[in-house]
């Protein structure tokens, strides 16, 4: 264990930015910790508790910066210290510059941008709706990435943006694509012809990634937030949304994405869909699936593919069988490797349509499933900590997220979980989603290669990655380090989850 | 460029330059601190506030302030200002209800919790948030916060102050700040329930004084109880207003720096509940 330090005279910074360039440190090769630090008495005794205290801060002052690193080796920490200046350099631009305008208020914004037609807000629920109203009448569209505004307020809004010609996409929606600019939880992918309203933002971005990675494209991708197709809202938003994908020139086939909405609103859907001369493919997860409708969020995006192709849905279903061929073959071999006693399931998905997306397919293929988000004939967990039988875990639930960054952004707590379920004895497979693009962990292979190489010695561990080789992540790579840390990794979720499901079934025939 | 406002407790004087921030430039002379700075950061006992500061304007080059009876002069810039521009940092507590007040600190209480920054000192008021601490360092961090602050509340005030004084990564180190609104707390208590606390409010300000001359400016002014703008608003929303201005004002406090206003917000509200041993 090597421990170096280094004292700054005279430089100043906020907590976060420390604690941000400390995170940093901390995840360069062969560094154990780090901290970034001002030199008090009381932060020398927490370098001194973990480990992190070199012996030139003895002489430090209350306004020196001290910067230490602990290390596998003197020369992986001797690197970590030569990438300081830059990352603290940067972390400051990343606050202070960067080419962005920061305004205070709406007014503000608008000033400084004057062409600007969209309004993305992201502020705390309560105030969130008010500043919305605000963006309207000033005739922006509007994407409410907040949550918790009121259902009141959100059935306002939306009367209101109808009566204008206006869009609010949202509340809680986290995911769009208007004119190829992807706008938060989005991905880099390709542009195209293929249009998606969707009221279920991972659910998005798995479709337009398959789309994308089928070589196909994205016209216009519009998220309502998942309430909208409830009753009370009556899927004002979604109407809309396929209303403008309709007229939108770019647009040849439309992707309709959701969890199932509610049967009035379903029915105007339908009704709104027979008059529209454009191919439609809808996806409504959880939902009674009519014979040649797509069953899963990856059969419909590759439906959606081959319609702009001109194909029909045999060429879709001859790709699906084949690969389900090399699912069985993969869960024959992942089987050969458990014990007998190892016979369940557990998802930890950080998308909460994934992990709605997990249990539609289990149902059929598996008994005694759990979870703390049950869908369908699924239970409900006892305590979403400790995992029953077979369970699947929506990380991203407000349970787990008081206080903390959401799970595509912090895996700290889906790791520890990680860990926890490889060390139950009836564990055979972990199930996980690894959702890239922008807002998402920048990089998610290096933060989950540890946990897995641990978990995948105990038990099958399989991995879906939404995400493009043009994402900030890079798919491919991403891939390549979870393959390398022992993991299986799927083309998408549904393919995991029944790559899954088939592990089980064959430990049940041993 | 306008000045908005000049705090009350801003005296005249040449002030050398000593760091500069996105919002705010400070100067430095005799130990005595003052800060140019935006709207956004706004009013404070020791804030000069100028509309229409940005990246580009002179008083962000690294040159003296110089405060005369009726001007402030920055870069060649000279701003004049009268009686009515000055920011008044203490507060009249002439109406307030004992059960509003009460209900308003768990308001307080839940916008900690529910909303503050993940590496906030709010993990004191719910422990699942200990959570957002990496092992190592920022776990070490918190378990001395959590040390500091049992032993305060166990009747060890002094021994918690010195266990917090310093303690926390940034310019204001989050024991800092924590103890900054232990200090409010206890001057606010003093002045609703009519007790003398002056005695310990001393020596807890003597026992935090650090090197630094941030944390000692601003624990300063806390002592005196001469609250900035943000934490004059939340403390008379707590007194009489609405849970939906109570809201307001804590969502403003916590927008202070990373963690700064959550660690501030999470000391006054334990001492004014009563947690820290002098109630």
């Amino acid at each position: 264990m090597n421990v170096g330090g280094q004292i700054r005279k005279g430089a100043y910074f906020d907590s976060v930015t420390l604690m941000r360039v400390g995170a940093k440190i901390t995840a360069l090769p062969g560094v154990i910790d780090a901290a970034v630090v001002m030199g008090t008495k009381s932060n020398r005794a927490i370098l001194n508790s973990s480990g992190l205290l070199a012996a030139c801060f003895d002489n430090a002052s209350d306004t020196d910066l001290l910067i230490a690193v602990k290390g596998d080796t003197e020369t992986a920490v001797q690197s970590a210290m030569a990438a300081v200046d830059g990352l603290l350099k940067k972390a400051v631009n990343t606050t202070t510059t960067g080419g962005e305008s920061r305004s205070p208020n709406l007014a503000g914004a608008l000033k400084a941008v004057p062409g600007a037609n969209l309004a993305l807000i992201s502020i705390a629920g309560r105030y969130a709706g008010d500043e919305a109203m605000r963006a309207l009448e000033s005739g922006l569209h509007v994407m409410l990435f907040s949550d918790n505004v009121p259902l009141d307020k959100e059935i306002a809004l939306k009367r209101f943006a109808q009566r204008r010609g206006l869009l609010v996409m949202g509340p809680d929606c986290g995911t769009a694509i208007i004119n190829g600019v992807p706008l938060a939880f989005a991905n880099a992918v390709n542009r195209g012809d293929i249009g998606i309203v969707a009221a279920a933002g991972t659910g998005l971005q798995e479709v337009s990634c398959i789309i994308s990675n089928a070589g196909a494209g994205i016209s216009q991708a519009i998220g309502t937030g998942g309430r909208d197709v409830k009753q009370e809202v009556g899927g004002i938003m979604f109407l809309e949304g396929l209303k403008a994908l309709a007229k939108d020139e770019q647009t040849r086939v439309i992707l309709l994405v959701s969890k199932p909405p509610h049967k009035d609103v379903l029915h105007r859907i339908n009704r709104l869909a027979k008059t529209i001369h454009k191919p439609i493919v809808t996806s409504f997860v959880g939902a009674s699936t009519q014979v040649g409708c797509p069953s899963t969020l990856e059969e419909a995006a590759l439906m959606a593919v081959a319609l702009s192709r001109g194909q029909g849905r045999d060429e879709v279903v001859s790709q699906l069988v084949a690969r389900d061929k090399e699912i069985l073959r993969i869960a024959k071999r992942e089987a050969g490797k458990r014990k007998r006693n190892q016979r369940y399931v557990r998802g930890l998905f950080s998308g909460g349509t994934f992990c709605a997306e997990a249990q539609i397919l289990f149902k059929t293929l598996l008994t005694c499933v759990y979870s703390n988000a049950p869908v369908g004939s699924t239970k409900q967990l006892r305590d979403s900590l400790v995992s029953q039988k077979h369970s699947v875990i929506d990380l991203g639930e407000d349970e787990f997220t008081v206080g903390r960054p959401h799970p595509m952004i912090d895996y700290s707590l889906r790791n520890r979980r990680i860990l926890v379920e490889a060390a139950d004895p009836e564990t055979a497979v972990i199930l996980l989603d690894v959702v890239l693009g922008y807002g998402a962990h920048s990089d998610p292979a290096a933060e989950l290669s540890n946990v897995v190489r641990q978990a995948s010695r105990k038990v099958s561990v399989v991995c879906s990655v939404t995400g493009t080789n043009q994402d900030p992540q890079n798919r491919g790579r991403v891939e390549a380090g979870l393959r390398k840390a022992g993991a299986t990794v799927m083309p998408s979720n549904a393919a995991a989850c029944n790559l899954a499901a088939q592990i089980i079934q064959h430990l049940k025939r041993k | 460029m306008t000045l908005v406002s000049i705090g009350d407790q801003v005296k005249e004087g040449t002030y050398p330059f000593h760091s500069r921030f996105r919002r705010a430039v400070n100067f430095c002379c005799d130990k005595q601190l003052l800060s140019v700075v935006d709207e956004e950061i706004g009013e404070g006992p020791l804030n000069i506030v100028i509309r229409d500061f940005d990246g580009q304007s002179p008083v962000r080059q690294s040159v003296p302030l110089v405060v005369a009876a009726n001007a402030v002069v920055l870069g060649g810039n000279q701003f004049e200002f009268t009686d009515s521009d000055y920011y008044h940092s203490t507060v009249a507590l002439d109406d307030w209800e004992p059960c509003l007040f009460d209900h308003n600190l768990s308001v307080l209480e839940e916008e900690l919790r529910t909303v503050s920054s993940p590496k906030s000192l709010a993990f004191l008021l719910d422990e699942r948030r200990t959570m957002n601490f990496r092992p190592g360092f920022e776990r070490a961090f918190a378990e001395q916060i959590h040390c500091g602050v049992h032993q305060m509340m166990n009747g060890h005030l002094l021994a918690g102050v010195r266990t917090l004084r310093g303690c926390g990564l940034g310019l204001t180190p989050s024991g800092d700040d924590f103890i900054a609104g232990l200090l409010i707390g206890l001057n606010l208590l003093q002045r609703l329930w009519g007790q003398n606390y002056q005695e310990i409010v001393d020596e807890v300000f003597r026992t935090a004084k650090t090197g630094n001359v941030f944390s000692n400016s601003f624990l300063d002014l806390a002592r005196r109880g001469l609250l900035f703008g943000r934490m004059k608003d939340l403390v008379l929303a707590l007194m009489s207003e609405s849970d939906e201005t109570v809201r307001r004002s804590a969502m403003r406090l916590m927008a202070i720096g990373g963690s700064s206003g959550a660690d501030l917000g999470t000391g006054f509200l334990l001492t004014v509940r009563g947690k820290m041993g002098v109630s």
